[in-house]
């Protein structure tokens, strides 16, 4: 009851913040308007559409919105994550007081906050399915045939791992503020996810390294891409040449998705180790250099 | 059942005290006297146990401040840590906050209502002038109906009907209060509470407020000095009912160092 009184809170925060939103919309409609109308044309030439047969197109055409669904979502999830840091901080006093003289303690508290995060997860992925949908359909079909994902089910468990990753994520940078006493850090060590998805979401699409494919960022795209579109997981290579090789036929070390998962639950492990870590070492700060 | 401090001391820099081997025992309404800057906020957090660079003990009804969790209704306060900083409405968070802590929001709202009207409730709370702020944040104290209500500076930026009403407010809610203020004018109205007093991160009293009254202050030795007031500079200030400028002449207390220069 009391963590049901707590979601309720969190998700009207998450939401008040509509500034945060309209932008994320407003980017979420540019990147896929982009990935379907302008980059489509090159990835997949219109010559080369009519000239081969309507399977294989659609195939390649799933492959191509799988991989832009990966990408967005992860842009997407780093969006929910400014909002998040924001909330975190700004709850952490507040906890020392309800924690001892209220009925909700800060496990509590947390949880509740994180199911309002993995709520405004699911929000978002209805919207970016959606949208997803909608313009690369239009792009390959004019929307006589739809390209909708191929693994609900893989999709939905995914968006809440990455949700988990993302709040756990928002939670350590918030709590890094606090511990480190710079209160003005907020607002830039709240950007600091966002800034992340787009330099390892995007490397990861052409980085030849493993090091970048065992990133939590490369996992989530990776996974979302497998499970809209049934593309091979091959972490050996970056994700624009597995695409490649998938639309030639080319051969691929395919990498077991249980494995993908299992590295990526060890990352929201290690953040959440972190986060418990320094949400003692916070209890060790005096409130006014926390309020600054 | 009492709220009691145990030579307490707290510092925010090493080897520099805000609060130096504090004695306290709170069981009756209290205020707690001092000019600005002498530790009475630090006082309040202490009681509370949001201070972390601490030694001595502080006990609530004979438990640790520190090993206390979940305790509903035990201490509520006006201090600006309470209020969850929020894109909410005033209205949402606080009946967020008092839902955890089984308080009272009919009377919250009451209280905002008479004291400033309802445009108060749907704003942010960061929207709100300085002297809102503290009408929400008395009201919200009060309305938690808590054991202990704690206090700090609760008429600090209200115009004087206001604080009127505010002290009155204060009296009729029950609770034990405990009250800082570096303002004496309320004190005639307060005459049965405790009073201790605050000055430079010493804490003196108990005394009753009724006591005060008639007190003096002064910088050179009496021999029947009721308090003896140690500074840091090293001179000593006494309170007497005998010699020196009476206490209830000072406005606020911020006007001791004055009469002590």
């Amino acid at each position: 009851m009391t963590t049901a009184t707590v979601w309720r809170f969190y998700v009207r925060e998450i939401f008040k913040r509509w500034e945060f939103w309209i932008l994320a919309i407003i980017l979420n409609v540019l990147w896929q308007s982009t990935g379907a109308y302008i980059f489509s044309k090159y990835a997949i030439p219109l010559e080369v559409r009519q000239e081969i047969s309507a399977e294989v197109l659609r195939r390649v055409a799933l492959l191509y919105t799988g991989g832009w669904y990966g990408i967005v979502a992860l842009f997407m999830l780093s969006f929910i994550a400014i909002a998040l840091v924001h909330i975190i901080c700004n709850s952490i006093v507040s906890v020392r007081y309800l924690s001892k003289y209220s009925k909700v303690s800060a496990l509590r508290l947390f949880t509740g906050l994180a199911l309002a995060a993995l709520t405004a997860v699911f929000i978002a992925m209805f919207f970016l399915l959606g949208s997803t949908v909608v313009f690369y359909s239009h792009e390959f079909y004019d929307l006589k045939e739809l390209l909708t994902p191929k693994n609900y089910l893989g999709i939905v468990a995914v968006t809440v791992a990455g949700g988990l990753f993302t709040y756990l994520l928002s939670m350590t940078l918030a709590l890094l503020v606090v511990v480190l006493k710079k209160p003005r850090m907020l607002t830039p060590m709240s950007f600091v996810p966002i800034i992340l998805a787009f330099i390892l979401g995007y490397t990861a699409n052409y980085a030849e390294n493993i090091e970048i494919q065992v990133l939590p960022f490369a996992l989530i795209v990776r996974l979302s891409e497998h499970y809209y579109s049934s593309i091979t997981i091959d972490i050996t290579k970056p994700s624009v040449k597995v695409f490649i090789a998938e639309v030639r036929g080319e051969p691929l070390n395919p990498t077991d998705p249980l494995l993908v998962w299992l590295m990526l639950i060890s990352w929201i492990t290690l953040f959440t180790l972190i986060s418990i870590l320094l949400f003692k070492k916070q209890k060790g700060i005096n409130i006014e250099e926390i309020l600054g | 059942m009492s709220i009691e401090l145990v030579d307490v001391y707290v510092w925010y820099r090493k080897e520099d005290y805000v609060l130096r081997g504090v004695n306290v025992k709170i069981s009756n309404n209290t205020v707690i006297l001092g000019p600005n800057g002498s530790g009475k906020t630090t006082l309040i957090r202490s009681i509370l146990g949001f201070v972390v660079s601490r030694k001595g003990r502080v006990l609530i009804d004979g438990v640790d401040v520190d090993s206390i969790t979940g305790a509903i209704g035990l201490i509520s306060t006006n201090l600006r840590e309470v209020m969850i900083n929020s894109k909410q409405s005033v209205k949402s968070v606080v009946e967020f906050i008092l839902k955890l802590t089984n308080g009272d929001y009919k009377y919250f709202e009451d209280i905002v209502t008479r004291f400033t009207g309802r445009d108060v409730l749907k704003k942010n709370f960061t929207e709100l002038s300085e002297g809102q702020k503290k009408i929400v944040l008395n009201a919200l104290a009060l309305a938690s109906r808590a054991k202990y209500i704690v206090l700090d500076e609760p008429f600090e930026g209200l115009d004087p009907a206001r604080r009127a009403a505010m002290l009155n407010e204060i009296q009729k809610t029950s609770g034990v209060k405990i009250m800082s203020t570096h303002v004496t004018w309320m004190l005639k109205n307060l005459l049965d509470w405790d009073l201790y007093l605050v000055v430079e991160g010493c804490v003196y009293g108990p005394l009753k407020v009724s006591e005060l009254g008639e007190l003096k202050i002064s910088s050179k030795p009496v021999e029947d000095a009721v308090l003896t007031i140690k500074l840091k500079s090293g001179s000593q200030v006494y309170l007497s009912k005998t010699t020196g400028i009476p206490l209830s002449s000072l406005d606020t207390l911020d006007k001791l160092y004055e009469v002590i220069s």
